[in-house]
């Protein structure tokens, strides 16, 4: 809501410097978006008489004016014709200045036209920032000064515009009433004057008719006769502007100016073109048809409220009028129209139609249920002054205003909840009346509060504690921290998502946070055999309507991103929900402790944490690089492995191990790519990208990438912490080492090989080490010798040769039982 | 007959020409063949020993005298020289080994974790050693969490202003517009008192531009129980700007609206960049106030929402922008920053 300074200051005196004035404002609960102060900057402009208007000698477009500025007789030229001997203008004299766009700052100077000297320059109103019309010299009417009058004395041009925010609760403050009354409630003084609130009558020429109760509360109807239309007056017009409302004509701009005065919108039907001189209030037709103000024609539902004259629907009620009774030029007599629409018609029809207007916001947010013919009686005096019309009388129907129902208040709870306990009654109920609240006090501290007509947003106590709270200012209320003493934290769970964060980044893993939107087409990792996706209805962009259902898109773009900004190398994580509908294979992976319902107990869709890790190129850190070393397949293993460890109740349990199980995936590469299976369950796959993929994305070929659902690895953890470790005796006597090398058909996998080998080693075995993978011809085709370090103790002794012997001879039985030979 | 050659002449010469070999080995290798040459088995001073049996007690003992002096002067001339050849091929091969520590560490350093979680821990831990708990709740939520059970009703202009994206085909189901929804749902499943902070993603159809993203991170207080004061939420909040952005903060409460809370306030803390001392201060624009977060007193309306009776308890709630934070103490001046990634960015932090 805009409010220039002066209009306001028609209501409550403010004596105070601007910017304690916004301050204050501010504090009160009105806050102050932006002050703004058009004309202000423009100097040396006067008031002149136009003495006479001939063409320019030279120049088609150009007239050559003879003004009289008070201290002689001067030619400008204008590029304007709407000028009349007789007429007074504004003249800026050489040496004036305007302001110009963007704070900046235009000199008048004497110039030479096309042969011509232009002596000053005649302004137009958006010169001046009076009004955005640049159509022509602004005329200032008979009403004006003499010739020389400085224009400030005129028009208070650079007066200051505030802009307040409303809160979405408070429609009363949609006006500069309204504004006016919470600013003197705020300040603690009287409003300046109360605006006049006309007896009711029912001496109309128009009858007036509520059919739809419901949709609305009261409707004045009153009639103005005999009135002439034309420009208003330049003071109205620079108010209107200044509120950001377009001037059209004295009777537009009069419903527009008491609507911005006392918040209540109005609305002129031109009486000789309603039918039947009546107008109802009814509920549309279906297939009924209005072409509204804006020239389109509207098909109506059986929920728009209309107001409908004898024959048909004439205006949608508080959105917008109808063309075929809408004022013109030649408009003599005007029904106004000052009613009280129910908020949530008017906001469904609004919303329907795509139609918004200044109505309807203040009907949405609700006006005042009393200020009908208040509003109405002020626009009827405006147009009387303005527009030379005749009062015709009024009628009005409608259940009228509901009285707003006491709240009874206990204000020595309002007192403790604010943190205020100092806070009298007596204080309160003083605080209260402030705001137009009548209040009458009981026994106990206890009030029965009766809020004003306008403050829709006073019903409970709490309402009421706010308003104390407000008028006595939020900066009273004392710092204090609950006495509650509660024990807080992390949950296990919580912890392992940090320690998950830990283990990534200890790896070199940056993390990254993307948009969940994905294209329909997005690369999936995560529950490959679930193909369902959730969707949205009003998405940002069309082709980006997916939630994310793996979280492997994003990370190959923020690669893509990444390689086009020529960055050699980089290791990505991102610790994220996936998306996927409720009941697939991804909803069994999140599992109870990730799956939430609606009110009504219907599953949300799966939306389990998950980790993604992707990484390409060089494994450079800061101040080198070496093509030798970059980020690979296992480098991502190496994580996953580390955060299976972390999470397991006992990371030495090998149950609770990632197992990889060769699989194949579109966009990965075939012989790279390792379903990741974590105690029966696939909880995610690891992979490098497919060539061809790579160069689709324009990434390099060696992007590799990774993604892995956490519920399934620490939902244990949601019971509680896992007990702790228990220490493990040191063995002190020496270890025994011991070298196998095993050969084994490519089919047989490492992991097999080397469960066989610990499987035979048996419990002497202390540690593992693979040191060696070797193919050649004496090994023969298809086949691969592997090569271990065995680390052989014993707790309770030393261990001898023939102890090694024993571990050699079990591991030969043991690697022969898959198919693999000891190598002697 | 005596042996002509087994004179002290000639053990003399023979120490003087080991002497001269042991001086003159340039390394220890030579100086180990000085060793065999004029000490070993097969040196002339071996022969020289082997034949004495066969001189005269006096010559022998004589020339034995002489050729246990040349040995000890041996071993002596041997050891110094050895020791100084050790000396210096070790210094030699310490001067070959030199690195130039200069040089920076082939290291692969940790990951940075993303700014965000940064800030969204601080502030979590920051409420977390005021004894709050950390709850969590979907980013898909059921409308009903999201606005209905929060006094926020289908027709409320608040709704409608809030720029919700739908998910298709499931009736009522939206991407969460704050972490308010948590609220609700800690309150139907725990009895007070109640302290949870609730860090989350939350999403809203606002195209991005350098102050606004579809995706947004936030962080949620709630706190109820029997007694609970305007002032509590004052001291709370007090107690967070100090925690995050220093012990001389100070807060401002305004009034403001929000449905699910009354009264409702806009909370300032006070610059800590220019204690409103610069006029064209980036961050308060001089006005020594930042306006950080929205609070209030739980609305009675979403206590009997979520089954709790006004009359018994009361709350306070609050929401922190994580992104409005970070781009305050950190100067980053364009949200869309935070979600493109770019590894200069996310190493800065």
């Amino acid at each position: 809501m805009k409010v220039p300074l002066s209009w306001l200051h028609e209501f409550v005196a403010v004596e105070l410097p601007l910017d304690e004035l916004v301050e204050l404002m501010g504090r009160g609960g009105l806050e102050v978006e932006e002050v703004r102060r058009p004309g202000a900057g423009v100097t040396g402009v006067v008031v002149a008489r136009v003495q006479e208007v001939r063409d320019h000698p030279d120049a088609d477009r150009l007239v050559v004016v003879t003004v009289e500025d008070g201290d002689g007789e001067r030619v400008v030229c204008a590029g304007a014709r709407n000028l009349a001997v007789g007429d007074l203008v504004p003249l800026a004299v050489p040496g004036a200045t305007l302001p110009g766009t963007g704070g900046t700052s235009i000199t008048i100077e004497r110039r030479d036209m096309r042969g011509v000297v232009s002596d000053g320059m005649l302004c137009s109103p958006r010169e001046l920032q009076v009004a955005d019309d640049h159509g022509g010299i602004m005329v200032l009417g008979d009403a004006a000064a003499p010739p020389g009058t400085d224009i400030h004395e005129l028009l208070a041009l650079g007066e200051p515009v505030i802009d307040v925010a409303i809160p979405a609760d408070r429609g009363d403050l949609q006006s500069i009433l309204g504004i006016a009354r919470d600013l003197a409630a705020i300040l603690d003084v009287d409003l300046e004057k109360a605006p006049d609130d006309p007896s009711p009558r029912d001496d109309g020429p128009v009858q007036v008719r509520v059919e739809a109760a419901d949709g609305c509360a009261h409707y004045v109807g009153w009639a103005v006769q005999g009135l002439t239309v034309a420009d208003s007056p330049w003071w109205l017009r620079r108010r209107l502007e200044a509120c950001g409302v377009r001037s059209l004509s004295n009777l537009v701009d009069v419903t527009n100016y008491v609507m911005l005065e006392q918040g209540q919108p109005l609305h002129a039907f031109d009486t000789a073109r309603l039918r039947g001189h009546e107008v109802a209030v009814r509920w549309g037709r279906d297939g009924e048809r209005l072409t509204t103000l804006d020239g389109r024609q509207r098909v109506l539902a059986p929920d728009d409220l209309v107001i409908a004259d004898a024959d048909r629907a004439v205006a949608l009620a508080g959105v917008m009028g109808g063309e075929d009774t809408e004022v013109g030029p030649a408009t003599s007599d005007v029904l106004l129209e000052a009613a009280v629409f129910d908020a949530t018609a008017v906001r469904r029809t609004s919303r329907r139609l795509g139609l918004v207007s200044e109505a309807s916001v203040r009907f949405e947010r609700g006006v005042d249920p009393s200020g009908t013919w208040r509003a109405a009686g002020r626009a009827v005096e405006l147009l009387v002054e303005l527009a030379g019309g005749t009062d015709a009388g009024a009628r009005a129907d409608g259940a009228g205003a509901t009285a707003h129902a006491p709240i009874e208040l206990d204000t020595g709870w309002a007192a403790r909840f604010l943190g205020l306990p100092e806070l009298s009654t007596d204080q309160q109920t003083e605080l209260l009346r402030r705001s137009g609240t009548e209040v009458e006090v009981r026994d106990g501290g206890v009030v029965v509060a009766t809020p004003p007509s306008w403050r829709g947003d006073l019903g409970r106590p709490a309402d009421l504690a706010e308003e104390v709270a407000r008028l006595h200012g939020y900066e009273g209320i004392p710092a204090t921290l609950p006495a509650v003493s509660l024990q807080g934290g992390l949950t296990a769970r919580q912890r392992a998502e940090r320690e998950v964060r830990q283990a990534v980044r200890a790896a070199g893993f940056h993390e990254a946070h993307t948009y969940p939107f994905v294209g329909s087409d997005a690369f999936s990792l995560v529950a490959a055999d679930d193909p369902g996706r959730v969707t949205l209805e009003n998405p940002l962009q069309k082709d980006a309507a997916t939630l994310r259902p793996s979280l492997a898109e994003g990370l190959l773009g923020v690669a893509r991103r990444n390689v086009g900004q020529g960055r050699a190398g980089l290791a990505l994580a991102e610790l994220g929900r996936v998306f996927r509908p409720a009941g697939g294979t991804l909803a069994r992976l999140a599992g109870a402790g990730a799956t939430w319902s609606t009110r009504d107990g219907d599953p949300l869709p799966a939306q389990p944490m998950t980790l993604g890790l992707l990484a390409y190129g060089s494994r450079s850190g800061p101040g080198w690089r070496t093509p030798a070393s970059s980020w690979g397949v296992f480098d991502l293993l190496a994580v996953l492995d580390e955060v299976a460890a972390r999470l397991a109740p006992d990371s030495d349990d090998p149950t609770w191990r990632l197992e990889r199980v060769a699989t194949e995936r579109p966009g990965l590469h075939p012989g790279r790519t390792a379903a990741l299976r974590w105690r029966g369950i696939d909880v995610g796959v690891v992979g490098q990208l497919h060539p061809a993929e790579a160069e689709a994305r324009d990434l390099p070929e060696t992007t590799v990438l990774a993604e892995m659902v956490l519920e399934p690895l620490w939902e244990h953890l949601r019971a509680g912490p896992s007990p702790p470790r228990a220490a493990r005796p040191i063995a002190r006597h020496p270890a025994v080492a011991v070298d196998v090398a095993v050969v084994a058909p490519d089919d047989i996998s490492y992991a097999a090989v080397e469960a066989a080998v610990r499987e035979g080693a048996g419990d002497l075995l202390d540690g593992l080490w693979w040191f060696d993978e070797f193919r050649g011809e004496q090994l023969g085709e298809g086949r691969r010798s592997l090569a271990f370090h065995l680390r052989l103790q014993a707790p309770d002794r030393q261990l001898t040769d023939r102890d090694a012997e024993a571990v050699i001879g079990g591991v030969e039985e043991s690697v022969e039982r898959i198919g693999a030979t000891l190598r002697r | 007959m005596p042996d002509r050659e087994l004179r002290p002449e000639a053990v003399d010469a023979l120490r003087d020409a080991a002497l001269r070999a042991v001086a003159g080995a340039a390394d220890l290798d030579e100086l180990e063949h000085v060793r065999v040459a004029h000490t070993g088995r097969r040196s002339d001073l071996a022969g020289m020993q082997r034949r004495l049996g066969s001189l005269d007690p006096e010559t022998r003992r004589e020339i034995g005298a002489r050729v246990n002096a040349f040995r000890d002067a041996f071993d002596e001339a041997f050891e110094t020289r050895r020791q100084t050849l050790a000396a210096a091929a070790l210094s030699e091969r310490l001067e070959g080994e030199r690195l130039d520590l200069t040089m920076p560490p082939q290291r692969v350093p940790p990951g940075r974790m993303h700014l965000l979680t940064q800030v969204e821990h601080e502030i979590v831990d920051a409420f977390v050693g005021l004894g709050y708990r950390v709850a969590e709740g979907p980013e898909v939520e059921d409308a009903v969490f999201n606005f209905d059970l929060l006094n926020i009703p289908a027709d409320h202009p608040a709704r409608l202003e809030m720029d919700t994206v739908y998910v298709d085909s499931a009736e009522g189901v939206v991407l969460r517009t704050h972490t308010s929804p948590v609220q609700a749902r800690v309150m139907l499943a725990e009895r007070p008192p109640i302290a949870v902070v609730v860090p989350g993603r939350v999403y809203r159809n606002d195209a991005p531009d350098p102050t606004h993203s579809p995706v947004f991170q936030q962080v949620e207080g709630l706190a109820v129980a029997a007694g609970l004061t305007m002032a509590d939420l004052r001291g709370t909040l007090q107690a967070f700007a100090r925690a995050l952005f220093g012990h001389e903060r100070e807060v401002r409460l305004r009034p403001s609206f929000f449905p699910f809370t009354e009264p409702s306030a806009e909370v300032d803390v006070s610059c800590g960049f220019c204690s409103g001392q610069d006029p064209s201060c980036r961050v308060c624009s001089g006005t020594g106030w930042i306006e950080v977060l929205g609070a209030g007193m739980v609305d009675p309306n979403v206590l009997e929402a979520c089954g709790l009776d006004p009359a018994e308890v009361s709350g306070f709630a609050f929401g922190v922008g994580i992104e409005r934070v970070a781009m305050l103490r950190h100067g980053v001046g364009d949200i869309r920053e935070f979600y493109e990634n770019d590894a200069r960015f996310l190493e800065r932090f």
